[in-house]
């Protein structure tokens, strides 16, 4: 009984020292990795850009105001990549990197050719909240079009989420019938393509990305040269524009 | 009038017991079809696994270090203070855990004992490992305090005084008289508190932010992937892994509560 004891004593210290071993490791990542923060529907073309470097490189996404809060509350990383200006944070210098452009989605087998049969139809759109910049962008594009088309297209939203991968998700699970997207989303992924038309709507309501760097250090210097010279041809090939 | 009565309870029972259990058996016949798994390799499911169970089973160890005594201090105490705090301490449980992370990131932020002690051993806790520690503690604690307190207040005191008679002292008397007849208190406590450390969310996407393979545990895990573009049936296969966890935690409890009675 007493040597069952020990036994039972010993695995418990054995699973608590490789939990704390393994906790102590996990906290050095972020030393020794490049952290990037980034909006969420950069997803495609980032995930791309640092494929050979993904043992160095850790990136969480999440919707760009997320991350801000996230920033100014302590978290530590190298670089942001935000979607729209004032998503960025202040004390740092922005660069460029590419666009998206807004587009309404909506099922196919709904068979609705034309953005008037959408407008004249009975379906449900999903939204994005107006704290994010997918709710910004598609808010400025309700705002150009006529009062009365605003009003019925803006009756059609049944939620409005906090970032544009739920507005996705939701699409994607046929929990609503259409939504207000960016265009990237339609040449990153073929099934979307194939069960969902697109219409592109004015080309003014588009969103910038920006990224800024956060650290200095010789591997974040490294990526920061690689982005300069590559960001450009990159954008139009995953869907985003220059 | 009696067979009214008992049809409504049969349909109360099924309703309630059909919403309860249909949706886990649902998701089970759907991962059984859809589940990638092929994809358990994957780096999220792996790294979420991973970190899920290390920091779950190290603030289980934190809540039985530092919550055993608590429970005993403010069972024992006559102190109205002390009596009070009881209902504070429970607090977490009844708070939204996007609340309890709003709090830790508050507290955290600003000077105080508990933050400048981990300022000088050079932790940084917001959004690190240890914050996803921290908020699981928070939120968890207070399940194993209050099954363990339930546990003293159906003790039988005589035992304890019977051993005090007998010349025990105060230390053998809590080790060998009463930890041993409090062990079902405390293992379902901490079973309690380990299942709703592994389903900890809000407070951590707060406190600790969402980082693979440094922040990101299951719960989290499933929400990234089910807002990813191609991530839902890696989000119902990382879902289907936490009911097999929380099945055996069931299963668990249900044999000690078998046992106990």
């Amino acid at each position: 009984m007493s040597n069952k004891r020990n036994l039972f004593f010993i695995i418990i210290l054995f699973i608590l020292v490789g939990s704390l071993y393994n906790i102590l490791q996990t906290n050095n990542k972020l030393d020794k990795k490049v952290v990037i923060y980034a909006a969420s529907s950069l997803k495609p073309i980032l995930d791309n850009f640092f494929v050979d470097n993904s043992d160095n490189v850790i990136i969480q996404y999440n919707g760009s105001q997320f991350l801000k809060y996230q920033l100014e509350n302590g978290a530590q990383a190298d670089f942001i990549f935000c979607a729209d200006p004032d998503k960025c944070l202040s004390n740092f210098d922005r660069h460029k990197f590419c666009s998206n452009n807004l587009v309404l989605a909506i099922n196919a087998n709904l068979n609705l050719p034309t953005l008037d049969d959408v407008i004249n139809s009975d379906i449900t759109l999903a939204g994005a909240s107006q704290n994010v910049p997918l709710g910004i962008i598609t808010d400025k594009y309700l705002n150009s079009i006529s009062a009365n088309n605003s009003k019925i297209l803006r009756n059609k939203f049944v939620t409005f989420d906090l970032s544009a991968s739920a507005v996705i998700a939701r699409l994607e699970t046929n929990q609503v019938d259409g939504a207000f997207i960016y265009n990237s989303y339609f040449n990153n992924n073929d099934d979307f393509r194939k069960n969902f038309n697109s219409f592109d709507l004015s080309p003014e309501q588009n969103l910038v990305y920006f990224y800024q760097q956060l650290r200095n250090s010789s591997d974040n210097n490294k990526i920061m040269l690689d982005l300069k010279s590559i960001d450009k041809t990159l954008c139009n090939q995953f869907g985003y524009s220059e | 009038m009696t067979d009214k009565i008992i049809a409504f309870w049969l349909y109360a029972s099924l309703i309630l017991g059909g919403l309860i259990i249909l949706p886990f058996i649902t998701l089970i016949i759907y991962s059984g079809v859809n589940a990638q798994f092929d994809t358990i390799n994957n780096q999220i499911i792996i790294e979420s696994l991973r970190l899920t169970l290390t920091t779950s089973i190290i603030s289980l160890f934190i809540t039985l270090l530092l919550g055993t005594p608590l429970a005993f201090l403010l069972s024992s105490s006559k102190n109205k203070f002390l009596k009070s705090l009881t209902s504070l301490i429970q607090f977490p449980i009844f708070i939204p855990p996007t609340v309890a992370g709003i709090s830790l990131i508050l507290f955290f932020n600003n000077s105080n004992f508990i933050s400048d002690f981990f300022v000088t051993v050079g932790i940084n806790v917001p959004f690190s490992v240890f914050a996803v520690i921290i908020a699981q503690v928070f939120v968890s604690s207070p399940f194993y305090i209050r099954t363990l307190q339930v546990g003293i207040a159906n003790f039988q005191q005589s035992y304890t005084e019977s051993a005090l008679m007998l010349g025990a002292s105060s230390f053998k008397n809590v080790v060998f008289v009463l930890i041993p007849n409090l062990r079902n208190s405390i293992i379902v406590g901490a079973l309690l508190s380990w299942s709703r450390s592994v389903g900890e969310l809000g407070a951590t996407l707060i406190f600790a932010g969402n980082i693979i393979g440094v922040t990101q545990t299951m719960p989290l895990a499933i929400l990234s992937s089910f807002e990813d573009a191609n991530g839902f049936n890696i989000a119902v296969t990382i879902a289907l892994i936490s009911i097999l966890i929380s099945g055996i935690i069931v299963v668990c409890i249900s044999y000690i509560n078998e046992t106990l009675s």
